[in-house]
């Protein structure tokens, strides 16, 4: 029986591991309590996001009265505003058509043939156009020359591009089919006539909003 | 060790892949800004410019108008309308005429056209009851009826007569052309 070690009890090694955590979860709640600094803005910030809308309105008949019995040579001018009613400038103001119906009033040329199909100008005023004689008291500028309906297919820029917000922009709309000959024999239209044709013309303005920017203030 | 430095190989290509996406997303704002639409439509029409001669049997235009003689003795007549079928006032059209002998012998007889200006015809003692007025004969191939307002819709009656004593049959067609500078000129409106 000498020198026969004494058995460790199990209980001292769970005592000695309650004293380590008990060390342990008193030195953490040491680090728990140390000391905090918070800051907030008593005013929350408010942040808005701009809008853009672009509003078509008619000046007169503007697109509101279709056009009826057009002859070759004959000019209508209709008038619209523009409106950017939105938040933000706006840029890249463009026009595209897309239109159905007879051909020949929308390509020059069908078949072959030597027809001239309707053409459109696009002409802007800085103040409301006189709709009834056509004039423009202000200062007048081109922002579409004279193009055949069909090319408007793809978005074309105006000239005057940009439209800040609230502003207007006054336009004069232009639809001109050219004079050309054409003889009817015994009430048979010629082929490829651009007589008797029907067309709808649907006008897309669109404007992009301006440059995001970066701002420090 | 050699199963981590795979994990990282790994974790490097997640990470560009990651970084492409969000370098994408970034970019997209730039071009996707908002827009602000605005469309209408408008119809357009275009007129028509026509003429054509009809008569009781034959009235729809698209042809020739035919009159076919039978001549055996005496003057003989008949009579059309020309019709303006167009959506424009007319101011002239030209008129053609073409002789096609059918039986008998030498050429057809020639054939006279009258219009009855301010009356009409009694066709059945082949009187006009206004002035009557020449105004072309088959031999001339083609004449033009100018300085005349045939609104849409108007008629102008014709006669049309044969010189007798020839024994012949024949027809007779009668074409109406109208051209562009028959109709007004183009105008500027503004609305």
């Amino acid at each position: 029986m000498i020198g026969e070690k004494k058995k460790k009890s199990p209980w001292r090694a769970l005592a000695g591991a309650a004293i380590v955590l008990s060390i342990a979860g008193i030195a953490g709640q040491n680090v728990l309590a140390s000391l905090n600094a918070t800051a907030f803005n008593t005013v929350a910030q408010n942040t808005n996001a701009g809008t853009l809308k672009l509003d078509l309105a008619n000046s007169g008949n503007g697109f509101g009265q279709s056009i009826t019995n057009l002859a070759p040579g004959d000019v209508v001018n209709r008038y619209v505003t523009l409106t950017n009613s939105g938040t933000l400038d706006g840029i890249g103001l463009s026009l595209k058509t897309s239109q159905s119906g007879t051909a020949t009033l929308i390509s020059d040329g069908v078949g072959g043939s030597s027809n001239q199909a309707l053409k459109l100008t696009v002409t802007s005023c800085s103040v409301a156009w006189d709709t009834s004689t056509g004039t423009c008291s202000g200062t007048q500028s081109s922002e579409i020359t004279a193009t055949t309906l069909g090319s408007l297919a793809s978005a074309i820029n105006l000239t005057s591009s940009s439209l800040n917000a609230g502003a207007n922009r006054y336009l004069q709309m232009k639809l001109q089919l050219p004079n050309q000959n054409e003889t009817t024999v015994n009430g048979t239209l010629p082929a490829n006539t651009v007589q008797g044709g029907s067309i709808d013309i649907t006008y897309t303005f669109d404007l992009a909003q301006r440059v995001a920017a970066t701002t420090n203030s | 060790m050699r199963g981590f430095a795979l994990s990282l190989c790994q974790m490097k290509s997640l990470k560009l892949l990651i970084s492409i996406v969000l370098l994408s997303q970034s970019l997209v704002p730039a071009f996707a800004g908002a827009t602000g639409l605005a469309m209408k439509s408008l119809t357009v029409t275009t007129a028509k410019w026509s003429v054509i001669a009809v008569n009781t049997s034959q009235g729809s235009g698209g042809a020739p108008l035919s009159l076919t003689w039978t001549v055996n003795s005496g003057t003989a007549y008949s009579y059309f309308s020309i019709i303006n079928n167009g959506t424009m006032a007319v101011n002239q059209f030209s008129v053609s005429v073409i002789q096609t002998l059918i039986s008998g012998s030498g050429r057809p007889n020639d054939v006279s056209f009258t219009l009855c200006q301010n009356g009409i015809w009694n066709t059945v003692i082949n009187t006009c009851s206004g002035s009557p007025l020449l105004i072309g004969n088959s031999a001339d191939l083609t004449f033009a009826l100018t300085n005349i307002s045939l609104g849409t819709g108007s008629e102008l009656r014709l006669q049309a007569l044969t010189k007798p004593n020839i024994k012949n049959q024949y027809l007779t067609e009668v074409s109406v052309s109208v051209s562009r500078n028959a109709v007004r000129n183009g105008i500027i409106s503004n609305s």
